[in-house]
């Protein structure tokens, strides 16, 4: 068998096994919770964070087994922890750069949906808000296992293989795809869109594609850089941990919050990445650059 | 590097199945009492109760089977191989860091998954919107570990694996003597029974109580635990070979 060949079919056990857990078992959560889990109180419900978080580690899992299927052994694991030459640059981009964008979505936010708001700050609630966002920092760095469930899976397995079978943008591309594709079972229960929506659920799947390609194009510059998962990791949580409703918090104001409810949209959402996608657009230029210098080396 | 990893994890090996053996009481424990539950308030202070023993356990031993990882450092050979091996001192301490890093956090980790689970089932069973969760519990206890680590390490590479031992046990059992002098001698009125207390500490966990003070404590102390243990491992650096002159004379 050709190695493009195996690659392939790595790449198909791998995608299979970490769909499968997903798309069986939020159904049947849902169906006991009685409604959504992304709506009303189920969202809410422990069941759906529990499920949130040991669903995040379905990707590493499949990796694993994937390996062991495939008697791959554990090479190019990406599971180095180094901070020499010049990669410790690489975690605190993993810090600095969402922390970058939301300030940008903030301020977008605050322009566009909270124009008629009477206040943006309070001091009290500023002082609150400030603890939990390095609450939020915190909790990532200690509970960073789902973040690294994940991208062990995506950045460490999928994203290699797929470029060793497709040219470097076809490889972000298709990668961001089957990321934002392996949501689906999520976005159909009304995960970070909600239900309400034109288009539903399609169009929510099609958005999330959107996204995963420009986080997965910055995630995977990351990865490549530090020639390690952690970076992507702890960017992950953050960008997972600090909502927009966080950050809209750290204005301080109470009244704000509840414009933090009504983000939950698609046509909301899609203004509210436009700072993350060009950051990610420019990762995926990099990348592109990066891939098209070395085939020219070789 | 990997290699200094696989033998702590050799040496330990017979603590680490007594770990899984008790693992097995402290996971099925919250689990179970979660399946027991009616809705009854009672009942949930109970199972709280359990819960809180299983996962301080879990973490109490992550704390002191770690020394096990260090039996055989002082011995002539292991000196020897960590000086002239490849890694050199740098990637046998680093080493060592790692090994009392994974035991703690793979305790912690499936501490975390039993509590999510347990709460998930009693979410379930009592209707509960937001069942208690021992997450903040379990996260703080195993920084404090990692805190206490990086004193006790660099300690251990100067003057010896028993006085770091020592002085990890020491710092241990002052926290402890200074709690029970509290509860002896202190104001514990606000506390009232066990059952408030329990109440009380749940009630901190899951931030409903403590205010400003605590939120910003459990926001600085990862950020503290991670500086404190890298500098700690740079310190050990350049303490290991001080270490081993001793050990020679």
């Amino acid at each position: 068998m050709n190695n493009k060949k195996l690659t392939i079919i790595r790449l198909v056990i791998f995608y299979t096994l970490a769909i499968l857990p997903l798309a069986i078992f939020t159904p049947i959560f849902s169906d006991l919770l009685g409604e959504p889990m992304f709506t009303g109180e189920a969202a809410a419900s422990q069941i759906t964070t529990t499920w949130g978080m040991i669903g995040m580690c379905a990707p590493t899992l499949a990796n694993v087994l994937t390996r062991l299927i495939t008697r791959e052994g554990l090479k190019d694991s990406y599971l180095k922890l180094e901070m020499k030459n010049g990669k410790w640059k690489y975690y605190l981009l993993a810090f600095g750069i969402p922390l970058f964008y939301m300030i940008i979505t903030v301020f977008l936010v605050l322009l566009v949906y909270c124009r008629d708001a009477e206040h943006w700050f309070s001091t009290e609630g500023t002082v609150t808000s400030f603890w939990m966002y390095f609450g939020q920092i915190g909790s990532t760095l200690v509970l960073i296992l789902p973040f690294f469930g994940e991208e062990f899976g995506w950045r460490a397995y999928m994203t290699p293989k797929l470029e060793e079978i497709l040219p470097m943008p076809a490889a972000l591309v298709v990668g961001g795809i089957l990321w934002g594709v392996w949501h689906a079972p999520l976005t159909v229960q009304g995960h970070n869109f909600g239900l309400d929506y034109p288009g539903f659920p399609f169009l929510g799947i099609l958005m999330m594609c959107i996204m995963c390609t420009a986080m997965g194009a910055i995630l995977t510059l990351l990865t490549k850089r530090a020639q390690s998962v952690f970076p992507a990791a702890i960017m992950h949580g953050i960008n997972n941990q600090m909502g927009f409703g966080v950050f809209l918090m750290l204005f301080g104001a109470e009244e704000l919050n509840e414009y933090a409810d009504k983000l939950n949209t698609p046509e909301s959402m899609a203004l509210l990445l436009i700072p993350e996608v060009i950051i990610g657009a420019v990762c995926f230029v990099i990348l592109c650059r990066e891939a098209k210098k070395e085939k020219t080396a070789a | 590097m990997y290699g200094f990893l696989y033998r702590d994890l050799r040496i330990a090996r017979p603590m680490l199945i007594a770990s899984a053996i008790m693992l097995f009481y402290t996971i099925l424990a919250p689990i179970f009492g979660a399946l027991n539950l009616s809705s009854g308030q009672e009942d949930l202070t109970s199972n709280n109760l359990i819960c809180f023993i299983c996962y301080g356990m879990n973490m109490f031993f992550a704390f002191f089977v770690q020394n096990e990882m260090h039996k055989g450092d002082e011995k002539r050979l292991p000196v020897c191989f960590a000086i002239a091996s490849p890694a050199g001192v740098k990637g046998y301490v680093k080493s060592k860091y790692l090994s009392n890093l994974i035991l703690p956090f793979g305790l912690m980790c499936i501490s975390l998954f039993t509590d999510l689970i347990a709460a998930a089932i009693v979410d379930v069973r009592t209707d509960e919107v937001a069942p208690t969760s021992f997450i903040s519990m379990i996260m703080m206890l195993f920084q404090v570990i990692i805190l206490l680590n990086s004193i006790e390490l660099p300690f251990m590479f100067r003057f010896g694996v028993k006085k770091g031992a020592n002085l990890k046990s020491a710092i241990f059992i002052s926290i402890l003597a200074a709690a029970g002098i509290y509860f002896l001698f202190g104001d514990i009125s606000m506390f009232g029974s066990f059952d408030d207390f329990l109440q009380f500490l749940v009630d901190v966990m899951n931030g409903k109580k403590g205010g400003t003070t605590l939120l910003a404590l459990s926001a600085l102390l990862p950020l503290i635990t991670l500086g404190a243990y890298y500098l700690s491992y740079l310190l050990s650096c350049k303490l290991y070979l001080k270490g081993v002159e001793q050990l020679e004379q």
